[in-house]
C-alpha cells in the first residue's frame, strides 16, 4: 500500500499468466504496492481482448501462455497498440528478442 | 584392397566434429530445460506459501508460513544467481546479499530500518551457496523481525571481508538485542538452523550482545578448514 498513496490514481495492471497460482501470487503482490490488477488472461488470444478492452497502464507477461511462446507478440500488442507498458516475467531471460519486442524490462523468475 | 581400409572407407567415425557438437547442444539444451523447470517449480512453491500465508487466520501461522516462504525465497535467490552468472563453480556472496537485502527489506515494509551494506566481493563453492544464504537469511531476518519492535527503527549492517585463512560475514544490528526472560522466547527454529548449517560449512559463528543491539559473525574457511 505504501508505494502509491500519494498518487492521484493507482496503476491499473494486467497479469498474463497460464499458472494460475502464480497468477494469484502476482496479484496479491501488485495489490501490496498500491497497484489494481484489472485482469488476468491465459492465452495470448484472452490477453489480446483483454488488453484491448482494458488498456491497461501495466502488463505483466510470461513469455510461455497456455497456447505456446505467444507473450512475446503479447508484449508487442501492448506495447505497440495499446498505450500500455508491458514487463516480461520468465524463468528463460536469455531467450526474449534483443529488442526486448517493446517490453521496458524483464523480471526473472524466480521473483519475490 | 583388404578388408581392413574397405572398413575404414565406410564406416565414418562415431565421434565427429558434427557428432560431437550435436550432443552437446542437446545437452545445453537439457540443462536450460532443467534450469527452467527447477525456476518455475520454485517459483509454484513461493506462491503456495504466500497465498496459505495470506488466508491464515492465526498470527503464528501466519508467521511460521512466511518465515518458510523467506527460506524459500533464499534458496531460489541462490539458484537465480548461479544460473545468471556463466559460471555455475562459484557463488559470489555479496552480490547474494545484495539482492537478498533489498527482496526482504522491501517485503518487510519496515522504512524505518535501514540496512547498510559493507561488501568486499567473496566467491565460494556452489555447493555451499545454499547452506550459507539460508544461515544469512535467517541471521537478517532475525534483525528485521525481532531487532525493531514496536516501530522502534534503526540500523542493521552486514559486512563482508576476506582476512588470511578465513571469510567472515558479520551481521550486526543496533535494536534491542535478544531479549532474556521475556515472555516470548528467542526464534528457536531459526536459530537451530543457524547452528546446523553453521556446522555442514565448518563455520565459526560468535554472537555478541552489545549495549544496544545484536552481533553475529559467521567466518567461514576459504580452504574448507579453519
Amino acid at each position: 500500500m505504501a508505494m502509491n498513496d500519494n498518487n492521484e490514481y493507482p496503476l491499473s495492471v494486467l497479469i498474463v499468466e497460464d499458472e494460475v497460482l502464480l497468477a494469484a501470487e502476482l496479484e496479491f503482490l501488485v495489490e501490496e504496492v498500491g497497484c489494481v490488477p484489472v485482469g488476468h488472461a491465459m492465452c495470448s488470444e484472452e490477453a489480446r481482448e483483454l488488453a484491448t478492452e482494458l488498456k491497461p497502464d501495466l502488463a505483466l507477461v510470461d513469455v510461455h501462455l497456455s497456447d505456446g511462446p505467444t507473450g512475446i507478440e503479447v508484449a508487442r500488442l501492448i506495447a505497440n497498440d495499446c498505450g500500455g507498458v508491458a514487463l516480461f516475467m520468465t524463468a528463460n531471460v536469455k531467450r526474449l528478442p534483443a529488442d526486448f519486442a517493446g517490453a521496458v524490462g524483464v523480471i526473472g523468475k524466480p521473483y519475490s | 584392397m583388404d578388408d581392413l581400409s574397405l572398413a575404414r572407407k565406410t564406416s565414418a567415425p562415431p565421434t565427429g566434429r558434427h557428432d560431437v557438437q550435436h550432443a552437446l547442444e542437446q545437452q545445453t539444451a537439457l540443462l536450460h530445460e532443467v534450469d527452467h523447470r527447477v525456476k518455475n517449480n520454485l517459483q509454484l512453491i513461493s506462491a503456495l506459501l504466500l497465498l496459505q500465508a495470506r488466508q491464515a487466520r492465526e498470527p503464528a501461522v501466519k508467521h511460521a508460513l512466511k518465515s518458510v516462504l523467506d527460506r524459500v525465497n533464499a534458496v531460489a535467490t541462490v539458484h537465480r544467481r548461479l544460473f545468471q552468472d556463466d559460471d555455475v563453480q562459484r557463488f559470489d556472496v555479496s552480490a547474494f546479499i545484495r539482492d537478498l537485502v533489498s527482496d526482504a527489506v522491501g517485503g518487510s515494509g519496515r522504512t524505518d530500518i535501514v540496512v547498510r551494506l559493507n561488501l568486499e566481493r567473496i566467491d565460494i563453492p556452489a555447493a555451499k551457496a545454499t547452506p550459507l544464504a539460508l544461515v544469512i537469511n535467517e541471521l537478517l531476518c532475525n534483525a528485521l523481525h525481532h531487532a525493531f519492535p514496536d516501530g522502534h527503527g534503526g540500523h542493521i549492517d552486514i559486512t563482508t571481508a576476506r582476512d588470511g585463512r578465513d571469510f567472515w560475514i558479520e551481521i550486526a544490528d543496533d535494536g534491542v538485542g535478544m531479549r532474556s526472560g521475556g515472555a516470548e522466547p528467542v526464534p528457536c527454529f531459526g536459530l537451530n538452523i543457524v547452528r546446523l548449517l553453521g556446522q555442514q560449512l565448518r563455520a565459526r559463528i560468535d554472537t555478541e550482545t552489545r549495549g544496544p543491539g545484536h552481533r553475529v559473525t559467521v567466518r567461514l574457511p576459504v580452504n574448507g578448514v579453519h
